[in-house]
């Protein structure tokens, strides 16, 4: 099976510090993989550099075969590469409508933007009620499932999420990645990055460890979840 | 008395609106890219001068405002292409300071390729007419104004809630990092905000020298100034912030010049910017803060 997204040797530097040191890693088509570690273990710092925030400091990456190192965030969209960021980050200022509006915003015509505006709030009942609302007077879930919506929007074929279940109750983080399944089983490929560490292995096909800006182990969710190494990834031993 | 209260009124929004459009076009620039434009000013003498020209060379008024329009936006598009774009997302002081360059580096040129002096403006006459309505005199250049400032806000309003250049601006002065996470580019929105505050200084030039009927290389700084306390009464980036101190400011000072009496006058200025303080004291971040700036930016 080729891979989707394939990383190889991978680096993101920060002045001095390099926060991830040369990783490797694959998502296939149509998989939930998840990247697990403790704070400060290069996750965010991945996915950032994957989307174009950070630049990368060497190593490769490429999206269905073509090269797409150092692209810049707005191309990288075009080429169907979303990230919803970490911490949700929706435009509290704008309406949900707005919200979505400007995820689909490389959209070419207004029937493709109607059409998938439908398509994505089939997925999110609760935003098509609240289509008028500002986006900071909604729950932090609704943010989240916002945040989802909005990078949807863009009709990614791979889809990056940071911590979806940030600051979440825990009621509310089962219905995250509930949805996160019924989005893979829709045809998006996820690459997802999670402290939650026993519900994304429930979920997830397959999964990688980092620790230190390393990866420290793989394997598919249950053996992840049987494993040692994923207690010494979160204890950095 | 009610007579002169209602005439002075009349030309208290005149004023503040010429300030709203200049604080206005400070705003969008600072609220997209953190960047206090001190050369906003010297985009109303490049549009003062357009208007000389187009005097002397006998252009038709109409033309003669879009010509001037044009130039505005056009001046502040390159302005931003030429000395901004390479300080791009530089500290604030770094931008504030690169602002302060153009703007002398433009007074020197318009000084030593125009003139020093002050330089007359020709006007349509219909400028310097007034109109007596229900006893009151009223300039038709204090009534343009007022109109040409509702339909400039109107419009502003309409683009910045519709179009979706207008809304990515607002999406970017929030966090501009996620606006281009939607594949939105960073120069289409501050190209953007540019040509705006171009159109907006554009259309202030106009109205100011419609009323001075002459232009000089040093013409922008006292309005932009202004503004710029108009903007920070409002709360600094808040677009409809700007728009209400800049009104604020214009009836503080009209209505002061107009009821002070006489050995009052000559402290007309220090009073107005001591009551400009005192709001400040009562609301540190402006009238209308934006929120976008007052949420911690991750």
């Amino acid at each position: 099976m080729s891979a989707l997204l394939d990383v190889r040797d991978l680096r993101v530097r920060y002045g001095p510090v390099e926060a991830v040191r040369g990783i490797d890693f694959r998502v296939h088509v149509g998989e939930i993989v998840v990247l697990l570690g403790a704070n400060g273990a290069g996750k965010s710092s991945t996915l950032n550099t994957l989307c174009g925030l950070v630049p990368t400091a060497g190593g490769e990456v490429r999206l269905d075969g073509e090269a797409i190192t150092g692209l810049a965030t707005e191309d990288l969209v075009r080429r169907g590469l979303t990230l919803s960021p970490e911490g949700r980050r929706v435009f509290g200022t704008l309406t949900v409508a707005e919200n979505l509006l400007l995820g689909g915003y490389t959209l070419e015509g207004a029937e493709t933007r109607a059409e998938t505006e439908t398509h994505v709030l089939d997925l999110f009942p609760i935003l098509a009620e609240r289509r008028a609302q500002y986006a900071s007077t909604l729950s932090g879930g609704q943010q989240q499932m916002l945040a989802v919506a909005r990078a949807l929007m863009s009709r990614p074929r791979l889809l990056l999420l940071d911590e979806p279940s940030l600051g979440l109750a825990p009621q509310i983080i089962e219905q995250v990645f509930e949805l996160i399944v019924t989005l893979r089983d829709s045809g998006v490929t996820v690459l997802l990055v999670e402290q939650n560490a026993a519900l994304s292995l429930e979920i997830a096909d397959r999964g990688y460890l980092l620790a230190g800006g390393l990866i420290t182990g793989s394997g598919t969710g249950a053996e992840l979840a049987a494993s040692d190494t994923l207690e010494a990834a979160y204890l950095g031993s | 008395m009610l007579d002169l209260f209602l005439q002075q009124t009349v030309n208290a929004v005149a004023l503040g609106g010429t300030y709203a459009l200049l604080a206005l076009g400070l705003a969008v620039v600072f609220s997209v890219m953190g960047l206090i434009n001190f050369a906003h000013g010297e985009l109303m003498t490049i549009t003062g001068y357009v208007l000389m020209a187009c005097g002397i060379a006998g252009v038709p008024f109409a033309l003669t405002v879009i010509l001037a329009l044009g130039a505005a936006m056009l001046a502040a598009v390159a302005m931003e292409r030429i000395a901004f774009r390479p300080v791009r997302g530089a500290s604030g002081p770094t931008l504030l300071v690169t602002s302060f360059a153009v703007s002398m580096i433009l007074q020197v040129l318009f000084q030593n390729l125009i003139s020093t002096r002050s330089q007359p403006v020709l006007l349509p006459a219909v400028l310097s007419e007034s109109v007596t309505i229900g006893g009151l005199v009223i300039g038709y250049n204090k009534l343009i104004a007022v109109a040409c400032t509702v339909v400039l806000l109107a419009f502003l309003d309409w683009f910045m809630r519709k179009r979706r250049t207008g809304i990515a601006m607002r999406a970017a002065a929030e966090d501009f990092a996620v606006t281009r996470l939607m594949g939105i580019r960073a120069n289409t929105v501050i190209s953007g905000a540019f040509a705006i505050s171009g159109l907006l200084a554009g259309a202030a030039a106009i109205l100011w020298v419609s009323q001075r009927s002459s232009v000089d290389p040093l013409m922008g700084f006292v309005p932009v100034l202004k503004a710029f306390i108009a903007a920070i009464l409002g709360g600094l980036g808040s677009l409809r912030g700007a728009v209400l101190g800049g009104f604020l400011l214009g009836f503080i000072e009209v209505y002061l010049a107009a009821f002070l009496s006489g050995e009052w006058q000559e402290f007309r200025d220090p009073i107005a910017l001591s009551l400009v303080v005192l709001v400040l004291l009562v609301r540190p971040n402006g009238l209308l803060p934006s929120q976008a700036m007052l949420s911690v930016k991750v």
